[in-house]
């Protein structure tokens, strides 16, 4: 049974991954190929996005595949209302995160997923506000920032079986700080510390493209 | 890394000082839109067809900027149906800005005055449509 479950979704990212490609058109290529990349040669890395990863549980995969394929219909049908991109893509692929968060409450994740990364007031909260995400700053709730408090922010979420959405570095800080090394920052060591915190942790899910060393982020969200 | 060194009220009142031009060339603050967190703060400012929002990141001891869509008295940002950027990133894209040593401190070391007045700066000699404030002054 467990071994199924990646298979049956198989079959269906390989029919949306071959409308990307306008091979076959069964929804929408477009959401297709902003939600799950353009070619079926990436379908082996974007599969466990697809089925919520090769750690989870048979019923977490079918409750998140199932709710992977809603989004494509979702998708068509906003798309046939007018608008159909990258923020779409976005939205809904960020939106299914936090609901997944939300509804494998009573097994992994115990309420909305963590979200994470460079550039707390820029990115990381806006992000958040979209997806129904929390944050450190929801957890300290008033409290100082300090290291050792991040660090136990982590512990907790990890204990609560939580998701973590990581965004991705702030590439307009590592630009700027390339140009002026007075400006920007080239890498966030708090953030470094979360991510070998993170380590061997399943229950985690990047967002982000890189596209280069200074460029890239969410597609709809960062540009 | 000290979780003190900079903090939002420092930032606040140096930004306020040094992104007072803006007033002159009429963008105008927008307290209710201003955020304080454990973690940072920010200061807006809004004109017609622009906005800029500067933070303070206390986590990583960074300032940052980015220039938002204004529709409608309204910030709207990418996924919004508007635009936003960070701002160095939209002067490289946009305007073809390619890097200066305006704003750089002179020891090379980030003080959160130097970062301040680093965006000013930049805004002063490289922002010149965002500061005109146009319809056409952002992509999109």
């Amino acid at each position: 049974m467990k071994r199924s479950v990646p298979v049956l979704f198989l079959l269906f990212a390989a029919a949306t991954a071959f409308g990307s490609n306008d091979l076959f058109s069964p929804f929408a290529p477009e959401f297709a190929y902003n939600a799950y990349g353009g070619s079926i040669e990436r379908l082996d890395q974007r599969l466990p996005d697809f089925y919520g990863g090769s750690g989870q549980s048979a019923a977490y995969q079918v409750t998140y595949g199932t709710l992977s394929a809603a989004t494509v219909f979702i998708g068509t049908e906003l798309g046939q209302a007018g608008r159909l991109g990258r923020s779409v893509a976005w939205t809904t692929e960020s939106r299914l995160a936090a609901e997944v968060g939300q509804q494998t409450a009573e097994t992994a994740a115990k309420s909305a997923p963590v979200v994470i990364r460079e550039n707390m007031l820029g990115r990381v909260k806006p992000y958040a506000r979209n997806v129904g995400g929390y944050t450190i700053d929801d957890w300290l709730a008033g409290r100082q920032w300090s290291q050792q408090l991040n660090d136990q922010f982590i512990v907790e979420m990890k204990e609560q079986g939580r998701m973590f959405i990581d965004i991705g570095p702030d590439f307009e800080r590592r630009l700027a700080n390339r140009i002026n090394p007075a400006e920007g920052r080239s890498h966030s060591t708090v953030y470094g510390r979360e991510r070998q915190q993170l380590l061997n942790y399943d229950n985690y899910q990047r967002v982000y493209e890189r596209s280069g060393k200074y460029q890239g982020g969410v597609p709809g969200f960062d540009f | 890394m000290s979780a003190s060194q900079f903090t939002v009220e420092q930032f606040r009142a140096l930004a306020l000082e040094k992104f007072s031009f803006l007033e002159a060339k009429g963008f105008h603050r927008v307290p209710g839109l201003e955020e304080t967190t454990p973690t940072g703060g920010t200061v807006v400012y809004m004109g017609k067809h622009v906005g800029f929002i500067f933070s303070l990141d206390v986590r990583d001891q960074c300032v940052d900027a980015q220039v938002v869509k204004v529709s409608d008295g309204q910030m709207k940002r990418n996924w919004e149906g508007g635009y936003s950027s960070g701002l160095f990133t939209h002067l490289v894209r946009h305007t073809g800005y390619r890097g200066s040593l305006v704003g750089a401190s002179t020891t090379g070391k980030a003080t959160l005055e130097g970062m301040v007045d680093g965006w000013a700066e930049l805004l002063k000699q490289a922002g010149e449509s965002l500061l005109s404030d146009r319809p056409d002054s952002l992509p999109r």
